[in-house]
Order: C-alpha cells, then sequence, then structure tokens
C-alpha cells in the first residue's frame, strides 16, 4: 500500500511539473496573444474624422522623404500618408464626399505599412478594413448608370492605389503582407466611416 | 485515505487543478444557417494568389449594394490557392478538362468546401467562378448540391465567367468573350473538347490584358453590367429550403480522406520549395497562357512551312478518293501572297492500314488522312490542319487557325 503511494505520488508529481512547464511554455504565445487581440481593437477602432476630410491638420510636404521608407511620413499622426494625404485634397478640392471615401481608403491601406507585427489575425483583419473602405468609394456614385458607377470607381481606387503603392518595394511588401491573410467575413463596422450625408459637398 | 488528503491537501489541490483545466475550447464562430439573406462566393482560376482572390472579391462586391430583394446580401470569395507557381494550376486544368464531367474531389475543392462551411451562413448559395475556377464550381455544386449535409438543389447555383467547361451545374449562366484567347481561342479549339458557346463580344483596348481573360480587369470591366445582371438572374433562381436546419452551419465540413491529406502535405512541400527558389521566375498567368496560344500558333506555322517544302518537291499530288475514311480540303479564302502555291498542288498523305488476309479482297481504307491547304499566306493566315479520318470510332476534328475562324466559331470550309 505504501508503495502504490509513493507511485501515485511520483506520477501525480510527474504530471503537476509537466503542466507547470507547459504553462512556463505558453506563456509567450498567451502574451503575444494578448498583444495582437490589442492590435485588433486598435485596427477597428481606426476610423477616419471629420476634421480629415476638412483638412482641419493638413501636413507639409514631405517631398522627397515620402518614399525612402516603406511606411513613408505621416506628420500630422492621422494614419494617412502625407504625400498621398496631399494628394488626394489637391486632386479633390471642392468635393468633401470624393475625399472622405478617398481618405478612408488611403487609411486603411496605410495600415498594412504600419503594423507593429504580422500574423494571420491582425493581417486578415487590416484586409477586412480594406475591403470595407473599397466598398465606401461606391457610396458617392449612385448604381443606377452602372457603366458611370464602374468607371468612376474605377478611376477612384486606381487613384488611391497607384499613390499608396508607387514604389517597388511597397508593392512586394503588399504581396508579403497578404500571404498570411485567412477566411474573414464582413465587417460589422459601417461601410463608411464618416457619414456622408453630412458633407456639404 | 483522509489522512493522505489531509495531510498533501495543498498537492492534491494543485493536482487536480493541472488534470482538470479550467479553460474550454472555446468554439469558434456561430453555426446557423439564416434563410434569409444571399450569398455570393466567388472562385478564381489559375495563378491567382489570396492578393488577386481578395482583389477579384473585392471588384465584384464592389457592384452590389449590401442588400438584395431587400435581404443581406453577403458576398465572399472561396480560395483556389495557385501551386508550383502556376504549373501545378495548368496540369490540373489539363486533368479536369480530361473529367469535365465527374467532379474531381481533389485537396484544394475539398478544403473550399471547407472553407465555406465556416463563411456560408445563408440558405441561398451562388457560387460565381472565374477560368479554371469553374471545374470547381461544378465540382463543388455535384459534391454538395441535393446532398445530406450539403446544399438543397433550389438554393444553390453556379454563374461561369470566362469557363473552360462544357457545362454549367445546375443549368445556371455564363458569359465568355469571343476575344478571350484562353478560352474562345484556345481552349476551344482542342480537339475534341467543348465549351460554352462565346455569347459576348469585349472591344479590348490598349492597356487591357491581351489575352483577354482577366476577370476584374476586362470581364468586369467591360462586362460589369451583363455580370451584375447574370448574378441577379442566377439570385433570382434560388429560394430558402426547409432542410437545412437554422441553428447548424450551411454547409457541413469535408472530413479530408487519407489521400487528400498525402496530397496537402505534398503541395505545401512543392509549393514551399517553388516559391523560395523558383521564385526568380515566376510567371504570370498571362505568361503562361502566352506560352501556350504561341506554341499553338507556332505549330500551325510550322506546318505550313513543312508543306511548303513538300509541295515544292511534288508537281502533282495524289487525292485520296472512294474510301471510308473522309477527305476534306481546307480551303483558305483565295489570298494572293508572293509565296503561295497553285492551288493544284495538294499533298494528302494517307495512312494505309496493313493488309491482311480478310482484307486482301476489300477495299484497302485509309485510317486517317491528312491534308494540308497549299495556299499559305504569310504572317497571319496560317495553313488549316484538318484531319478526318476513322481512329476505331470514324471521330472528326478540326483544327482551325483562330485567323479563319468565322463568327458563327466554326472553322472556314470545314
Amino acid at each position: 500500500m505504501k508503495n502504490l503511494i509513493k507511485i501515485l505520488k511520483w506520477m501525480a508529481t510527474t504530471i503537476l511539473a509537466a503542466f507547470i512547464l507547459l504553462m512556463i511554455l505558453r506563456l509567450p504565445f498567451y502574451l503575444q496573444n494578448k498583444k495582437t487581440d490589442e492590435q485588433v481593437a486598435k485596427i477597428h477602432a481606426t476610423k477616419l474624422t471629420i476634421d480629415d476630410v476638412m483638412g482641419v491638420n493638413l501636413p507639409p510636404d514631405p517631398g522627397a522623404e515620402a518614399d525612402k521608407t516603406i511606411a513613408g511620413i505621416d506628420a500630422n499622426k492621422n494614419g494617412i500618408r502625407d504625400d498621398v494625404e496631399l494628394a488626394i485634397f489637391k486632386e479633390y478640392p471642392n468635393s468633401a464626399k470624393t475625399r472622405a471615401v478617398l481618405l478612408q481608403y488611403a487609411l486603411a491601406l496605410q495600415m498594412e505599412l504600419t503594423q507593429p507585427f504580422e500574423n494571420e489575425k491582425n493581417v486578415t483583419e487590416v484586409v477586412r478594413e480594406q475591403s470595407r473602405a473599397h466598398y465606401c468609394v461606391g457610396e458617392i456614385t449612385s448604381r443606377d448608370d452602372m457603366k458611370k458607377f464602374i468607371e468612376v470607381g474605377d478611376k477612384l481606387h486606381g487613384f488611391v492605389e497607384d499613390k499608396q503603392r508607387n514604389t517597388q518595394a511597397r508593392v512586394d511588401f503588399r504581396k508579403d503582407f497578404v500571404k498570411k491573410v485567412r477566411s474573414y467575413s464582413e465587417s460589422e463596422n459601417d461601410v463608411c466611416d464618416i457619414k456622408l450625408s453630412m458633407l456639404p459637398n | 485515505m483522509k489522512l493522505f488528503l489531509a495531510k498533501h491537501k495543498t498537492f492534491v489541490t494543485l493536482l487536480l487543478f493541472a488534470l482538470f483545466p479550467s479553460v474550454l475550447f472555446a468554439q469558434t464562430g456561430s453555426q446557423n444557417c439564416s434563410s434569409s439573406g444571399y450569398t455570393i462566393t466567388t472562385i478564381n482560376g489559375v495563378l491567382t494568389d489570396e492578393d488577386g482572390a481578395i482583389a477579384n472579391r473585392d471588384a465584384l462586391k464592389y457592384y452590389f449594394k449590401n442588400t438584395y430583394n431587400g435581404e443581406p446580401l453577403t458576398i465572399d470569395y472561396l480560395l483556389n490557392p495557385p501551386h508550383a507557381l502556376g504549373l501545378g494550376d495548368i496540369l490540373k486544368s489539363i486533368k479536369q478538362g480530361l473529367f469535365d464531367s465527374e467532379a474531381v474531389v481533389d485537396y484544394d475543392l475539398a478544403n473550399m468546401i471547407n472553407d465555406a462551411s465556416a463563411k456560408v451562413k445563408t440558405q441561398k448559395l451562388l457560387l460565381v467562378a472565374h477560368s479554371q475556377g469553374n471545374f470547381y464550381a461544378n465540382s463543388f455544386y455535384d459534391v454538395v448540391a441535393g446532398q445530406v449535409g450539403g446544399v438543397p438543389k433550389e438554393s444553390i447555383g453556379v454563374f461561369s465567367v470566362a469557363t473552360p467547361s462544357d457545362h454549367v451545374a445546375g443549368g445556371g449562366g455564363w458569359i465568355i468573350s469571343d476575344t478571350d484567347k484562353v478560352i474562345a481561342g484556345l481552349v476551344g479549339h482542342i480537339p475534341f473538347k467543348k465549351i460554352m458557346p462565346p455569347n459576348k463580344h469585349i472591344g479590348l483596348q490598349s492597356g487591357d490584358d491581351s489575352l483577354g481573360h482577366d476577370f476584374s480587369g476586362v470581364y468586369l470591366k467591360y462586362l460589369g453590367t451583363e455580370i451584375v445582371s447574370g448574378i441577379q438572374s442566377s439570385l433570382e433562381k434560388l429560394t430558402t429550403n426547409t432542410i437545412q436546419p437554422v441553428d447548424s452551419s450551411c454547409i457541413s465540413v469535408q472530413k479530408l480522406s487519407f489521400m487528400n491529406k498525402i496530397a496537402g502535405v505534398t503541395l505545401a512541400v512543392v509549393d514551399t520549395v517553388f516559391n523560395t527558389t523558383a521564385g526568380a521566375f515566376a510567371a504570370s498567368y498571362n505568361t503562361y497562357a502566352k506560352i501556350f496560344v504561341w506554341t499553338y500558333d507556332t505549330g500551325i506555322a510550322v506546318s505550313s512551312a513543312v508543306y511548303n517544302a513538300i509541295a515544292s518537291a511534288f508537281s502533282n499530288g495524289f487525292i485520296a478518293s472512294n474510301n471510308n475514311a473522309s477527305v476534306i480540303l481546307a480551303t483558305l479564302p483565295a489570298q494572293t501572297q508572293e509565296n503561295s502555291t497553285p492551288v493544284n498542288n495538294q499533298v494528302v498523305a494517307i495512312l494505309q492500314p496493313p493488309v491482311t488476309e480478310q482484307s486482301a479482297t476489300a477495299p484497302q481504307k485509309p485510317q486517317a488522312v491528312f491534308v494540308f491547304e497549299p495556299k499559305v499566306q504569310v504572317g497571319t493566315n496560317a495553313p488549316k490542319l484538318v484531319f478526318v479520318g476513322s481512329f476505331g470510332g470514324g471521330a472528326q476534328a478540326f483544327a482551325c487557325a483562330p485567323s479563319t475562324r468565322h463568327s458563327n466559331n466554326r472553322c472556314g470550309g470545314g
């Protein structure tokens, strides 16, 4: 009986030690998951503001510095790359609605360049927000004239995409970035961050 | 025993904690299958990676509102992943073309079905497939429609864009441009291979995909309205059913067979090797498809050159007649070119069957006759290679150079 208890004790000690060891080994993954969840929350909370649309705090022209790094320059820290932001304002100075949808799209595309790390979860969430912003661009054109709707959409999407991915390094970065994308469903946010009906023009 | 527990209560408590963890596995995602709403899933063609599939989905989604007929509309994608930098896709396409009438349940299809199981939350489901993705869409339909754990036939449909298949599962609609060099130009002219007849015309512009095959860059760009209309017609045909319960997945998860698992591991290894060592030579689908189209056209040009050499050696050729193997003279529109040869010079190669005792008194029947059209217009008008013969079945096949193709997609003079 004493021997049996000894054996049971030994087995239990081993199981307990293994469990504690596993917990220690899993700790980095647990911390990483926690960081990922925080980053995902940050991604979903990143939204365009009315001040961005109205150009309340436009950044200075970054000039040649704009393309020296993959992330580029964002002096006014609104999540939109300064050269793209200024290009949108220059092209559409008289249409707040057009600026709103394009800035939201640029904001979403810029997110892929500014992630602190890339794993399946946060990459997928960034791409989900990009799909939402891509769709938002169509909200300023009527679908009654489908041909015009398509033409306008192609032009607006292309305008932002060409400016945003204007170097080979950024194009290559994108290709690597989306390799981590996994299945995702529709975003639960409203399609457009700004209520377009509130905008003056 | 009580004394043991009292003496070692801390140890026992920790042990119980270790043996019965308080963290349980959480169920990922909600399982439901709503009778309200529609789901459209795109299935991409060859040489399309995740980014391309996302782009196709976003491009198609852009054309639709979030609702249809007052019900929510979800547009998603099922990835048909590229393998071996596209070489695997090409080989797979050939195999799928050969077994077009059967459902080919391979590793990728099983994964697509499982992906759909996670993504599809509505009873009404429409698959919109492009290019090689149509083989998968047809197989998906065959495996899932009307099956236990699948989707009742009245709730699932397929709409095909640029399909290389000879049918659209479930009798769905399709769109193929006659300027699509991959489908109408190449696949449509493979002997014994049928495709759905091209029903649209896209006038390609400078800067477009020269093959006229790209989903978003060509088909959506020029036929967006028609594609939307076709999809809407397909959605109209879908109805809800009383078979799928609302509190479980719309499509049951497929268990991967042992062979599928082996295939999955093999593909993972092959793809890794190709992606890391051959990445510098990664070809776009344009390049591969252009290679095939070029090879076909070059083959015709080479046979033309061979004929010219033979024709110049014969002043009067001989023509087979009075036999069961039909002889067809390929005729091109009369063209006057510097290096055309007189029309009387024709060369016919006849393969005679071996003379046996039984056939000694019977008329000799050629098994195949190849006729080369004598007039060759260098450059655009390659000669037509026509062979008609009874390879044990009397099958007839025609292969026309694209330049001699009539508007109804039949060969001239054939």
